[in-house]
């Protein structure tokens, strides 16, 4: 019996990518025969770890497949007719209305996946999901086999990794306050409703004060256009930095020179900024939407309306009440223990067991 | 630490906010336009010059003159004989593409220039059509 994971693309850094190589690992030191194989496979990745789909062996039933399902792909329909037992571990789906003003082909990408996300609901034995809301999600999509939830397996070992020095020398100023979000420029992410509400707390609290917004915009450029301009009526173009993509370096740089943590998406499936904020020490202030609450589970900050003064109000609070900001860092810290490696690899042992031995 | 009350937090704010007067009157994402993806004017001329270079410039060469002095130059052709095996290639399979690039653009320039055409005939079309109209009509008016 092989446990063999299938993916549409694996990538260097992705947070889906990384949940499946930390459960290769996992696999391999359990004693499963196992393999990764993906459509579409990051040459930056070490040899020998993955392999491209047409590679993969003749599929007996005996074996089991955990397909990892983020994305519109012809795969969503291709893992059915394996003819073996199959798990899906649902890592979310962007709702596609999200995409309408701003990427055909990402609308129609997530359109896809979500009409293959369906169409697997009566043709799968078991489902991870990654939170309560993927979970739900599931159900409300017709999914009837049992379901669990499994948070993603986070390679902490990589935030120990060096950070980017030019970026602390640069930013680090203790006269300044400095605001972070990181994460794909994507409209479901919001983060217009991060500008303004850095935008009244520039105004209404602390002119001193700086919005890193960090990740790539590549297939958003039409929202990532529109956010500049959104910048500049603001006229924040000074206060406001979109990095891009950038090196993990630099990530973990804007990490150490964060003083909060913003985030407003309208949609998230589990949002790892917000554990990698939890790990740096960064209070965490969040609008409670989709995932959010889940990984938060009680920690950080969140706020049921989305209100830009009372979000500034907020930072400001944190920023001028040391007690309280310190509390809110432990409580992170707290929550954090619940994402340790140890503890998910063996909920995900666990869980695979009791599925093999037809007990789920 | 004891448990922070986000909400009797938030009721200060919100107390902090009513009392200085602060006003949440501020310019919303809605208001801006969502432009086009590609955020530029059409200008013919440039685009005529522009196709002009990529037909010109297309070809990249892997051998060209290496600066720098006697020493340095041996060097440097040395390297380079010795990583012509994996260079080359690309470099001849990166001008085949630039010159299917240059093909491809100068083919939409010959549709713009056609479209073009057309848009005009039509527009004069309807030019001659509303003249038209407007004289059916006046000989309507004149009838009645």
């Amino acid at each position: 019996m092989r446990v063999i994971q299938l993916l549409t693309s694996i990538l260097y850094g992705d947070a889906v990518s990384n949940d499946t190589l930390t459960l290769a690992d996992t696999l391999q030191r359990a004693g499963y025969e196992t393999g990764i194989y993906a459509e579409y496979v990051d040459l930056r990745l070490p040899d020998g770890k993955v392999y491209k789909i047409e590679q993969l062996p003749q599929i007996s039933g005996e074996d089991v497949i955990i397909y990892h399902l983020s994305t519109g792909s012809r795969l969503n329909y291709k893992v059915a007719e394996y003819p073996c037992r199959k798990i899906v571990i649902y890592h979310n789906i962007t709702p596609y209305s999200y995409f309408e003003k701003y990427s055909f082909d990402l609308w129609k990408l997530c359109k896809f996946g979500l009409e293959g996300m369906r169409f697997l609901s009566d043709k799968v034995d078991y489902c991870l999901a990654v939170s309560e809301y993927n979970k739900a999600d599931l159900i409300k999509a017709g999914y009837s086999c049992p379901i669990d939830v499994l948070p993603i397996l986070i390679p902490f070992s990589d935030y120990e990794k060096d950070a980017n020095e030019e970026v602390i020398k640069k930013y680090s100023d203790e006269h300044y306050v400095n605001l972070l979000f990181t994460g794909r420029i994507a409209p479901n992410k919001k983060q217009e409703d991060v500008i303004r509400a850095f935008a009244m707390y520039q105004k209404y609290y602390n002119p001193r004060s700086r919005l890193f917004i960090v990740g790539s915009y590549n297939g958003t450029e039409r929202y990532y256009n529109r956010l500049i301009k959104y910048v500049r009526e603001l006229q924040l173009e000074n206060s406001v930095y979109f990095t891009g993509h950038v090196s993990f370096g630099e990530i973990l740089a804007y990490y150490k020179i964060a003083n909060v943590f913003l985030c407003m998406s309208a949609h998230e499936g589990f949002c790892v900024p917000l554990v990698e904020a939890m790990y740096f020490g960064v209070p965490v202030i969040a609008h409670d939407s989709s995932a959010i609450g889940d990984t938060l589970n009680g920690s950080g900050v969140l706020l049921k309306e989305k209100k830009p003064l009372e979000t500034a109000g907020m930072i400001h609070y944190l920023m001028t009440h040391s007690e309280e900001r310190e509390s809110i860092v432990m409580g992170q810290y707290e929550r954090l223990r619940d994402f340790e490696h140890a503890k998910i690899e063996k909920q995900f042992l666990g869980y695979l067991e009791k599925f093999i031995h037809n007990q789920r | 630490m004891s448990k922070i009350d986000i909400e009797e937090i938030m009721s200060e704010i919100r107390q902090e906010i009513k009392d200085k007067g602060y006003s949440d009157e501020m310019i919303v994402f809605g208001e801006i336009e969502n432009g086009d993806q590609i955020d530029c004017q059409y200008s013919e001329e440039v685009f005529l010059t522009l196709l002009r270079e990529m037909n010109e410039k297309n070809n990249i060469e892997w051998y060209r003159e290496l600066e720098g002095g006697k020493l340095s130059r041996i060097l440097k052709k040395v390297v380079r004989k010795l990583t012509s095996f994996l260079g080359v290639p690309v470099v001849v399979d990166q001008s085949c593409f630039n010159a299917d690039v240059a093909h491809g653009f100068s083919q939409l320039a010959g549709y713009i220039h056609e479209q073009k055409d057309e848009v005009d005939k039509c527009r004069q079309e309807i030019a001659l059509l509303e003249d038209r109209i407007e004289e059916l009509q006046k000989n309507l008016k004149e009838t009645l």
